[in-house]
């Protein structure tokens, strides 16, 4: 059985500039590669990814920061519901830096849980907003694209950390 | 003071930070829209630009032009390819739709696009040094894909069919009536036609631009009813799916339409563009092109350009 310990989370570990390398990656991925890897409607999140990496290295004031940042970034490149990402990434940035202080996140895989978790529930803040009433198409893009989404997402994440993060 | 600097930190500044999103979301579409341009050119276009010049940097470029170069010799070597053929065929169409236009067609390029899955937006290379303005109709051979919502000197961007704040007035051509509606974008990225609960609208009928609210002029094809719904959230109106006459995924130029007639007038001419000997849209059914520009139906048309022809 794997040993659990309330020890430093592997992405607080990382290099200053393994993390850099990682923020980039991520937005190279945002800008270019989020379109070409769509699969039947579902797309790897590299904002997401960077935000909750982000937030369970630096904790609640660093994730909520990066997130608002990486919030206006998304709601850039969309045109449309300007604030929205901003939101959603600041509450999932603060709220995986608060588990950072008191979850285990050094046991294996809780970090691609807590992306696909994320994933899912800012899709139900973006596609609940963006479907204004409009409750069947919300139900028709949450239920068919989201969990793919999440596991593409979870996938991208566990890639990159294996890469730059050396896990 | 203290406790609060040091304990709440993290949840003062995200407070903060979520208030200042919600202020952001609460504006008024027209302001955040704004918001949102400004931020996107000021982020997105130096990122275009700096992935040119990496590119540059790189070598890229100049393979990329050797290659062309290479690749067009081999052309021109190898003879009438298809390619070349549907090339010829698109650019002899283009040449034939510019000539003798009652409008006054722009030729441009389409150099850049959104990073979204479905296109929005489009940036063309024609600005106000060419006399381009806000809300122009932008079209290509098949129909329409848009209007000119941002105009620099030398580029200007595009509002699509398919962006959710897109709206045109319509009218639905069926076999034997018209009907008047707005054309919107839904969430989904599928394009709607919004008609009175009693429409009679049918799959196949045509939909082009009624000519009504000043921007767009009658009779530029947008598409055709895919299969209807009903409203669901209010039941008042009957939406139809529209299936559009315009890939929009492969169009790499259009035309700007610069003379665009006033607010309720229609600009007859404008439908010759689509449909050659036609001065009226042909109705659902009516297969165009068969009929010759001399028929009386078409001259009678064209009297009277701003009357629904009888088929």
């Amino acid at each position: 059985m794997t040993q659990v310990s309330r020890g430093t989370p592997w992405a607080a570990r990382m290099s200053r500039q393994r993390f850099a390398l990682l923020a980039v990656l991520c937005a190279i991925g945002a800008l270019f590669l989020e379109g070409p890897l769509e699969i039947a409607g579902a797309t790897p999140d590299f904002v997401l990814i960077l935000v909750v990496y982000g937030a369970i290295r630096t904790g609640a004031l660093g994730g909520a920061t990066m997130g608002f940042v990486s919030g206006m970034f998304r709601d850039t490149l969309l045109l449309m519901h300007f604030g929205l990402h901003a939101l959603g990434f600041t509450a999932i940035g603060y709220g995986v830096g608060k588990m950072r202080e008191s979850l285990y996140l050094d046991a294996p895989a809780i970090d691609t849980l807590i992306l696909a978790a994320s994933k899912m529930l800012l899709d139900i803040l973006v596609l609940g907003v963006a479907a204004g009433g409009a409750w069947k198409a919300f139900e028709m893009r949450f239920f068919w694209e989201s969990p793919g989404s999440a596991l593409y997402t979870t996938l991208a994440g566990a890639v990159l950390a294996r890469l730059v993060g050396g896990r | 003071m203290a406790l609060f600097r040091s304990a709440y930190r993290a949840e003062a500044l995200a407070g903060v930070l979520v208030l200042a999103s919600l202020v952001l979301l609460a504006l008024p579409e027209n302001r955040q829209d704004s918001l949102a341009r400004a931020a996107n050119h000021i982020v997105l276009l130096p990122l275009a630009g700096a992935r040119n010049v990496l590119g540059g940097y790189l070598g890229l470029r100049e393979e990329n032009a050797r290659l062309r170069m290479e690749l067009q010799a081999a052309r021109l070597e190898l003879g009438a390819t298809q390619g070349l053929r549907i090339q010829n065929r698109d650019l002899s169409r283009m040449l034939e739709f510019r000539e003798d236009q009652p409008v006054d067609l722009v030729p441009t390029r389409v150099i850049d696009r959104d990073f979204g899955t479905l296109p929005t937006t489009f940036v063309i290379d024609v600005g106000w040094e060419d006399r381009i303005e806000v809300d122009q109709p932008v079209v290509t051979l098949d129909g329409l894909i848009g209007k000119t919502v941002d105009v620099g000197r030398s580029a200007s961007e595009v509002m699509l069919f398919s962006h959710p704040e897109f709206s045109a007035s319509a009218m639905l051509m069926g076999g034997d009536h018209l009907e008047y509606g707005v054309v919107r974008a839904a969430p989904n990225g599928e394009v709607e036609l919004y008609l009175p609960l009693r429409s009679r609208s049918e799959t196949g009928d045509r939909i082009v631009t009624s000519g009504y609210g000043g921007t767009f002029p009658r009779g530029i094809p947008i598409g055709m009813v895919e299969r209807g719904m009903e409203d669901q959230r209010l039941g008042l109106q009957k939406i139809d799916v529209v299936s559009p006459v315009v890939d929009l995924g492969s169009v790499s130029s259009a035309f700007v339409l610069r003379k665009v007639g006033d607010p309720g007038e229609s600009v007859g001419d404008v439908p010759r563009l689509f449909w050659p000997g036609y001065a009226y849209p042909p109705m659902a059914g009516e297969s165009f092109g068969q009929q010759s520009p001399e028929s009386p139906a078409a001259d009678s048309a064209s009297a009277d350009s701003s009357a629904p022809a009888q088929p």
